[in-house]
Formats: C-alpha cells, sequence, structure tokens
C-alpha cells in the first residue's frame, strides 16, 4: 500500500555525517582552542587531585607554615626566611617560594584552583539555571508574562554587578564557598537568562513548535524537551565564557576580601595577601596572577574555538 | 446530520494592530472574517485561495493552535471551541495536521524515532517495545524503512521530510487531518508521490482530509469538493469536477481562467483581475470581492452576501446569485457580463 517511489534518493543520503560530526571536524582543526580545552583539563586535574599532588610533588601543606630559620627538607638545610626577614623566593625547594608566613606558594595556587575553578563551575550552574528557567519561561508565555519578567532582568542587569555582589557578600553575614557560589550565580543569571529569551523568541514560533502542540504536547514538555535541545549549541558557548568571567569574578570578590576567607586560599585572596609586600616578594602575586591569567585565558579560548564549531553563523 | 465530521461557522480571527510605547491596539488584520464550510466524513475538503487570504489561518483555528475570535467549530458533534484542558487533549489524537514547510517543521535536534514515539507517548498509545514496533511501522505505512528512525531530519530530502511530518501525523490515529499546503514547498516530481501517498492513506485509514492549497490543479486531483475563500470567507464551494466546470463567483471564474491548459490548441479566455487583493486591515464594505469585480452591482459596496446554496450542493456568496435579484433583474445581470467584456474590447 505504501509507496515507496523515491526510493532511488535513499541511497544519496547514507553517507552524510551528523551535525556533531561536523561540528567536531571544525573545532579538530582549531589549535588554540584545543590548547585551552586541554590546559582546562590539565587545571582540573590539578585541581581535584590536590591532596595526592601536594603529598607526593610538592611536598609541603598549603597551611603548614614554615617559620624557623633553617628547615630540612630530604637531608638539605634550606633558608625558609632570608637574613631581613623577608620570606623566600622560588629555589628547588619551594619552587615558588614562600609567603610572609612561610607557606608554599606553589601549594596554595593548586589549592586555590580547586577553590576558584569550583566557585566558578558552579555559580556558572547556578546562573544558567535561573536564567535557562527565566528566559525560557519569559519568552515561551510572552505578553504580560514577559513583560514583567524581562523588566525584572532589566532591572538587576541596570546594577553595577560588582556592587550588587559587594552589597550582598556584605549583608550576608557568614561568607561561606556556598554563600560565594549564590552570590556569583545570582549577580550573573541575566546574561544568560537575555540570551535564551532571544533564542527561545524566535524558536516557539517555529512550526516543530506547533507540530508538537498540534499532538497535544504540554507547555512543560514543549519547553523542556521540544525548545531547550535547540539551544544546546549557544549555551554551550556562553557558559564556557561565563566560568572565564566567574573566574575573574570569584577573584576579584576574594581580593577585596568579601569571597573566600582565609586561610582557605583562593587566587585571589592569595594576591591580596601578597599585594602590600609586591617589590620585596613578588613571587606571592605573581604566580596565583599568571595561574588567573592562563586559566582565563585557556576559557576563552575553549569558548570561541566552540562558538565557532557549533555555531558558524555567530562568526 | 452524522455525516458531517466538521462544521465551521461564521469563524473570525481578528489579529490586533499594535502600535507606539504602550502597544495600543490601533487596528486589526481579518485574517478570517465569517468562514463557514463543512466537511463530510471521509471526503477531501479542497481550500484554495491566493497567500495572504487566511487559508493557513482558518487551519489554525480549527485545530484551536491559535485563540478564535468568534464563532463556532463543530468536530463529530461536539463543541471544539468550549473544550477544557482535557477534551482538548484528546482532540488532539483525532486531529492533525500536515505543515507546508517540510524543513521548519521536523525539530532539528530530534530523531525521527524520537518524534514519532513523542507522539506515541504524549497519548500513552504504546509502551516498551511496543513503540519501537509502532515507530517501524508508521514509516513503513509512509514509505521509509524502519532505520530511519535514529537519523536526524537534516539527512533527508524534501520529500521524504514531508512523508515524516505524515508519518507524525498519523501516529495518533487521527480521524481528520489539516494538510496545509503540503506539497507547495516540493518538486513537481515529489509532489506526485507525496499526493498519491495521502490518497493511499485516506483509504486505509477511512481519513478525512481539510486539503489547503493555492495550485488548482493539485486540489483538483485529490478534492471530493473544493472551496474558494478569498479576503477571510469562502465565496464558493461545491463538488470539485462542477467548480471546475461551471464557476459561478466572479473571483472564482478569473482563477479558473488562470489555470494553464495543457493543450496548445486550446484558446482560453484569461480573466486579468485588475488591482491588488485589498489589505485585510481594511476590507472593503459590503462584498470583499467589489473593488475588483468586473460584474459588480450597484449594492456590492453595501451588501455582504451569504453562502447560499444554489441547489445540489454548490455554494456562492455572491449578489449575483441572490433569488431577488435572480428573479427581479435575472436578465440585467447577463447584459452586465457582455458590457464588461466590450469595454474591454474597446
Amino acid at each position: 500500500m505504501s509507496s515507496t517511489a523515491d526510493n532511488s534518493s535513499f541511497a544519496a543520503i547514507e553517507p552524510t555525517s551528523s551535525f556533531r560530526q561536523q561540528a567536531w571536524q571544525r573545532f579538530r582543526r582549531d589549535r588554540l582552542a584545543i590548547a585551552g580545552g586541554l590546559l582546562i583539563l590539565l587545571f582540573i586535574a590539578l585541581a581535584s587531585a590536590a591532596p595526592l599532588v601536594v603529598k607526593y610533588g610538592t611536598q609541603h601543606s598549603p597551611f603548614q607554615q614554615h617559620m624557623m630559620d633553617k628547615i630540612t627538607v630530604g637531608g638539605k638545610l634550606i633558608d625558609v626566611v632570608d637574613d631581613d626577614g623577608l620570606p623566600v623566593g622560588p629555589n628547588r625547594v619551594f619552587l615558588f617560594g614562600a609567603d610572609l608566613t612561610g607557606r608554599d606558594v606553589l601549594s596554595r595556587v593548586i589549592y586555590g584552583g580547586r577553590v576558584s575553578l569550583l566557585v566558578a563551575l558552579l555559580a556558572t550552574a547556578v546562573s544558567l539555571f535561573i536564567g535557562l528557567v527565566w528566559g525560557t519561561v519569559a519568552a515561551y508565555y510572552g505578553g504580560p508574562v514577559d513583560a514583567t519578567l524581562s523588566r525584572l532582568m532589566e532591572l538587576m542587569m541596570a546594577f553595577p554587578i560588582l556592587l550588587l555582589a559587594i552589597a550582598l557578600a556584605s549583608a550576608m553575614q557568614t561568607s561561606s564557598l556556598l554563600v560565594v557560589v549564590l552570590i556569583i550565580g545570582f549577580v550573573n543569571w541575566t546574561y544568560i537568562g537575555r540570551i535564551v529569551r532571544g533564542q527561545v523568541l524566535t524558536l516557539r514560533k517555529r512550526e516543530f513548535v506547533e507540530a508538537a502542540r498540534a499532538l497535544g504536547a504540554g507547555d512543560l514538555h514543549i519547553m523542556f524537551r521540544v525548545i531547550l535541545p535547540n539551544l544546546m549549541a549557544p549555551l554551550i558557548v556562553y557558559t564556557t565564557l561565563a566560568v572565564a568571567g566567574n573566574i575573574l569574578f570569584e577573584t576579584a570578590l576574594s581580593f577585596l576580601g568579601l569571597g573566600v576567607q582565609p586561610p582557605t586560599p583562593s587566587w585571589g585572596n592569595m594576591i591580596r595577601e601578597g599585594m602590600s609586600y609586591y617589590n620585596v616578594a613578588w613571587w606571592i602575586t605573581v604566580f596565583p596572577g599568571l595561574a588567573i591569567l592562563f586559566t582565563v585565558l585557556a576559557f576563552n579560548l575553549l569558548g570561541d574555538g566552540l562558538r565557532d564549531a557549533l555555531d558558524p553563523r555567530l562568526k | 446530520m452524522t455525516d458531517m465530521l466538521l462544521e465551521v461557522k461564521n469563524l473570525k480571527k481578528h489579529f490586533p494592530i499594535r502600535k507606539g510605547l504602550f502597544s495600543r491596539i490601533v487596528g486589526h488584520v481579518k485574517a478570517v472574517d465569517g468562514l463557514d464550510l463543512f466537511i463530510k466524513r471521509g471526503e477531501t475538503l479542497g481550500l484554495v485561495g491566493e497567500s495572504g487570504c487566511g487559508k493557513t489561518t482558518a487551519g489554525r483555528l480549527i485545530l484551536r493552535l491559535l485563540d478564535v475570535t468568534e464563532g463556532s467549530v463543530t468536530f463529530d458533534g461536539r463543541d471544539v471551541l468550549a473544550m477544557g484542558r482535557k477534551e482538548l487533549r484528546a482532540l488532539r489524537r483525532e486531529m492533525q495536521i500536515i505543515f507546508q514547510d517540510p524543513y521548519g517543521s521536523l525539530n532539528p535536534r530530534m530523531t525521527v524515532g524520537g518524534m514519532l514515539s513523542e507522539a506515541i507517548r504524549i497519548h500513552k498509545l504504546a509502551s516498551g517495545d511496543a513503540v519501537k514496533k509502532r515507530v517501524a511501522e508508521l514509516l513503513e505505512i509512509v514509505g521509509l524503512s524502519p532505520h530511519h528512525s535514529r537519523r536526524y531530519p537534516h539527512e533527508f530530502s524534501g520529500g521524504q521530510r514531508q512523508r515524516i511530518g505524515v508519518a507524525r501525523a498519523l501516529a495518533v490515529n487521527p480521524k481528520f487531518i489539516i494538510a496545509d499546503e503540503p506539497v507547495s514547498a516540493l518538486d513537481v516530481s515529489i509532489q506526485a508521490q507525496i499526493i498519491n501517498l495521502l490518497q493511499d492513506l485516506q483509504k486505509q485509514f477511512q481519513l478525512t482530509y481539510l486539503f489547503i492549497a493555492h495550485d488548482l490543479s493539485v486540489v483538483k486531483h485529490i478534492s471530493d469538493r473544493v472551496a474558494v475563500m478569498y479576503l477571510g470567507r469562502i465565496v464558493e464551494l461545491a463538488e470539485s469536477s462542477r467548480l471546475y466546470e461551471s464557476p459561478k463567483h466572479p473571483y472564482t471564474r478569473a482563477l479558473m481562467s488562470a489555470v494553464p491548459i495543457a493543450d496548445p490548441g486550446a484558446k482560453g479566455k484569461r480573466i486579468i483581475l485588475l488591482g491588488d487583493v485589498p489589505s485585510p486591515a481594511n476590507p472593503p464594505s459590503g462584498c470583499p470581492f467589489h473593488p475588483r469585480c468586473r460584474e459588480r452591482l450597484p449594492r456590492c459596496d453595501k451588501v455582504v452576501p451569504q453562502l447560499r446554496d444554489q441547489g445540489d450542493g454548490h455554494y456562492v456568496s455572491c449578489l449575483l446569485y441572490t433569488p431577488e435579484f435572480q428573479s427581479s433583474s435575472g436578465r440585467l445581470g447577463k447584459s452586465v457580463i457582455i458590457d464588461s467584456d466590450d469595454q474591454k474590447k474597446g
């Protein structure tokens, strides 16, 4: 009964590569993006294995203070504080030098990376969640719902986000990691919300959405099962770039003393602690600074590469 | 009437035109403005008209994909417009739609199998392995192969995609399918295949179609009856052969004269309509066709003609075919036509 008249054209379509394969082909040719991705993997590996790295690699705890004049490491006597009472710079035992209180900077950079990356990733997840739901609901329902949600979003965007974060951080008496995550996530979600709203606004008018409605699909099903998968490309790209931004944000907050609290090391509070001594002990600020630079650079390179690979039209 | 499946009365859809800072409503686009039609069980009703005359909007209104401004839609004895959420969901099983654009109507991020099983799962028509079996069955029904279920839409040609669209509509075992220009976006060679497929499926599953198109020859081929739409209204509705052989409404006559005849010797008399289709935001008073009509009467800009049965189910909405006009000035009607022809020669 069924007609299979255009059978001849079946053969012709067999070798077409899927969207994912094409994106991977484009991504593979982007050397900078690959480098960024590998660097991120390295940082994440170091951060997640920090206790092991510190135990077998640097052999110093990030907290232990080596304040006596001479310490013995592997049978050798090493200066921790020099003749003027200043911390020692990079040497064979403290590869990145020691800080004012005699703690190993390298161990602290690794532990600090753990904190900074964790905070940035979780905060991005928070803003992704709020922005996704907010933007989707606003654009999907439109009309007064959209007007209300969009105005609230714009109201938030009107605040300078750093000041808003500082105000929130001061208002919260405690400043645990979770609070820092929530603050950063909360002040940044509007950017994702705006992108999502714009995308959903065009997607909801597409015929496949109407087809789903004609089949009897509910609003939730249409929003999150039909429309959401089509948002993946811009979201992956934006999320990667947002992680970079959030690392900087966490650093800024910690630098101001409102983020992660000492003695827990984060790149931001390490720079804050070493800042006053940059002319006598540059290594205390430069190494966490370089760590921030390379991490943010790596995320940006990866983000740019993903954008070019996943959405060639954006270029 | 038991053989009546769908009845639409005085259906209207006015889209507001908003302007300015506070989105003030400054007018309405009267996309559908008093549409009447009925479809009998098992038949195919063709709906033709120029682009922008409201054909697609009418289809969406019947399915309740758009909110109706005014009027009534009765499907299988039930009032569609009064339905609540639950009833509407149940209705979706019985009424389906095939879209014009085989590219835009398939979700690019969903496999064909995903799309078809979505329909089955929403209505809990099957579960587990039965879903897979049903998907394979559907693909075979529309002339595709079960192994296509893992592919994404972009891996198919236009004709194949339209087959997927048909399979999706069939997934819920509907009684009634609105085919919204299902072949307009396809190559002519593929058009025939899809039309044949639709006809086969109609016999196999006792389907009723509302076939929306602007291609008169396609509509003639598939339809039992044809309705002609102009500016949101039906101007003529009749059995397919009758409408094509003896069109009554001046607009239909102009349309029919534009159909190319596949005979170089045939001398068709082409009626050229003057002017453009008026804006549906500001439709003419009285009969919407009167500014372009060559046979207009003095009253045409004042009286809105009603769709009237001229016998044997040939419905026309034109003052020329009202009993008052036929009895009082039937001869005058003829002379008006001759006059206009003479004017053309001169």
